[in-house]
């Protein structure tokens, strides 16, 4: 891995995947495709030294566009924007920056070394889950994340409403089971379904201009000036202040990459939705409005998920993601095959693979750290100028995810509703959350029923899982009952 | 409104998904009755739960800024979603090269009030940066938009 030629690719690789991963729209996915032409006469170490060096960074870089204007890099940046843009707004784009580059490096670190240990470990437990559980998995994800993103009955059913409304967005297009079109309106471009990047654009970027034209002043607001330099590092340090979401966060990571069909796109959420369930009670209310915890959690779950995405995809052949499907044709270009030869015939590469999900993530945090807090500077140009920048790079986002002009009016569609639901105070997250875990969650609900009809309800691990979901539901009452109960407790003693 | 919005909405697919074969209606059914169920009954809450009573509405999301007086807040919000569909009705006019750097120029110019030179330099730049990265370098293929594929 460190001989000059690798890690010369490594190298270019990352050069290509931190620009790449800056533009809305071009994801993981499509910047491996679009580079896996090139590896033909490269070694198996070489290849995978540049399109694993490339993919590493840009999950790490699509947390900045996230965090200066709003717009998520892709569908994986998307939590961030909450809490690390609110940050930007305080006059806080540096510390968050900071956060996200270190939680990602830290999330790096713990999904290699994952990688490197487990495959041995983890082998039989995966195989324990069947369609049953993992359809049970996602209905807890967005139970989760609807329960614990609002405070009282009312924000929780809307969450829960909002989740719904996602999941039956979801139906959009040719149905997989007997091929019934559902809901496309006569349009040709529906009947693959709405595309992620469209939705997920419009819902949390488009209300983000909406609000910079409406409020007419710098990102970073007017009361911010001179509060970023110094920033990165405070970000930096949050990291391990709150070591224990950081290092929780990584190990949801892991299993999210671990477990097929589920992706980044809703472990983010899931991540996120613990750092709000751990957080003491008092400062739940913070989240939202730039607590760095909100930042923390989702950065750490999308690099460690990297090394979890490809236990299965080198172990078993099982592609957790789209970028790991891609990544198979980069096996097949270079003539190896995954599965047990990749632990013992070629462990090399394997290995290879490890030390580049490590370098290529320090590279890029010591070259950002060193000139983020310059990059912070833009949340300070006033808004005006960032506007018509801002929109272009929605639309060239929305259209590039996947060379469809449609995708500019469902842009705008979800735009218009992300903007209603806030001025409403509905939650976008179950929304986003429901609408990426949708096809899948319906797929595995009709394998459970075509395979165990209603039997799969009485299965051990689902009937845990529902008891979870239970409890997720119920836990901020039971947590409002016990700190008034704590409360009484301790006025009555001082009586 | 919301809540009746999504209510009619999930009436409307409910009805739609009774007439597909049930392995395709089944998950749009259920999810939609959900919808419907819980928006009816947050509409219900809303209105026959006391006003004194804690409701908590809050939720974890970004929070629209409420500094500006509510009458300019919505002409600024009518503009800017005016300006968004205007650049889509001028990337299906003019093709995204030609509509990129005008939309910049004449958002720069009438929405920011910057002067001519500033737009006019960041409209060019912003046109060599979308043709250099995303035509040249990253060869998209972008539609070229109604006008100049009536000419031709």
């Amino acid at each position: 891995m460190l001989q000059w030629k690798a890690l010369s690719f490594m190298l270019l690789g990352i050069g290509i995947g931190f620009w790449i991963g800056l533009l809305p729209g071009l994801g993981g996915g499509v910047t491996l495709s679009l580079m896996l032409a090139f590896i033909y006469g490269m070694k198996p170490v070489e290849a995978f030294a540049f399109l694993i060096g490339m993919h590493s960074v840009t999950a790490t870089t699509g947390d900045i566009t996230s965090i200066l204007f709003g717009v998520p890099g892709e569908g994986i940046s998307a939590a961030t924007i909450l809490d690390g843009h609110a940050m930007a707004k305080k006059g806080e784009a540096g510390r968050a920056i900071g956060a996200a580059l270190m939680s990602s490096l830290v999330g790096a670190v713990v999904g290699a070394a994952a990688l490197a240990l487990s495959i041995p470990i983890l082998r039989p437990l995966v195989f324990l889950f069947g369609a049953p559980e993992l359809f049970m998995f996602a209905v807890l994800g967005i139970s989760c994340i609807a329960s614990l993103i609002g405070r009282g009955y009312h924000s929780q059913l809307r969450g829960l409403a909002a989740g719904a409304l996602g999941l039956l967005l979801s139906t959009v297009g040719l149905d997989p089971s007997v091929g019934q079109l559902r809901y496309d309106f006569g349009f040709l471009f529906l009947w693959d379904g709405i595309g992620l990047v469209p939705v997920v654009v419009g819902v949390f970027a488009v209300p983000e201009i909406v609000d910079l034209a409406v409020r007419r002043t710098a990102i970073a607001g007017p009361a911010a000036t001179g509060k970023l330099s110094g920033g990165v590092w405070e970000g930096v340090k949050d990291t391990f202040r709150h070591f224990g979401v950081t290092f929780r966060s990584c190990l949801i990571g892991l299993w999210v990459g671990i477990l097929p069909g589920i992706g980044a796109g809703a472990g983010q959420w899931i991540a996120y939705a613990h750092a709000i369930q751990s957080a003491p009670l008092e400062e739940r209310d913070r989240f939202g409005k730039g607590d760095v915890r909100g930042v923390l959690a989702p950065g750490a779950l999308n690099n460690a998920k990297e090394g979890g995405d490809l236990i299965p995809t080198l172990a078993f052949g099982v592609p957790g993601s789209t970028g790991m499907a891609i990544l198979l044709g980069a096996f097949m270009i270079q003539g190896l095959v995954p599965g047990p030869d990749m632990l013992t015939k070629h462990l090399d590469v394997t290995f290879s693979m490890v030390w580049t999900i490590v370098i290529a993530n320090t590279i890029t945090v010591l070259i950002c750290l060193g000139f983020m807090d310059y990059l912070a500077r833009i949340t300070m140009v006033r808004g005006t100028l960032l506007i018509p920048f801002l929109v272009l790079l929605v639309f060239i986002g929305s259209y590039a995810s996947s060379n469809e002009p449609a995708n500019l009016v469902v842009t705008i569609v979800f735009g218009a509703l992300g903007y209603l639901m806030l001025r409403f105070n509905w939650p976008r997250p179950p929304m986003v959350l429901g609408f990426i875990l949708g096809r899948m969650a319906e797929t595995y609900l009709n394998i459970s029923i075509a395979r165990y009809e209603m039997d799969w309800i009485f299965r051990p691990l689902v009937i845990i899982q529902f008891l979870l979901i239970v409890f997720v539901i119920a836990y901020p009452y039971l947590q409002d009952w016990w700190v008034r109960r704590s409360a009484t407790g301790q006025s009555v003693a001082a009586k | 409104m919301l809540n009746f919005f999504f209510m009619v909405l999930s009436a409307w697919a409910v009805v739609t998904a009774f007439s597909w074969p049930w392995r395709a209606a089944f998950f749009p059914i259920v999810m939609g009755l959900a919808l419907f169920c819980f928006s009816s009954i947050d509409l219900l809450f809303s209105f026959f739960v006391s006003e004194g009573k804690p409701q908590g509405g809050q939720s974890i999301d970004f929070k629209l800024s409420e500094g500006v007086p509510p009458a300019i807040a919505l002409k600024r919000t009518v503009e800017i979603f005016s300006w968004i569909i205007a650049f889509y009705l001028m990337i299906q006019l003019l093709g995204f090269h030609l509509a990129v750097p005008a939309f910049v120029l004449l958002c720069l110019r009438f929405l920011g009030r910057e002067r001519w030179s500033i737009s006019l330099l960041l409209a060019a730049l912003s046109g060599v940066f979308f043709y250099g990265l995303f035509d040249w370098l990253l060869n998209l293929p972008f539609p070229q938009g109604w006008l100049k594929a009536s000419l031709l």
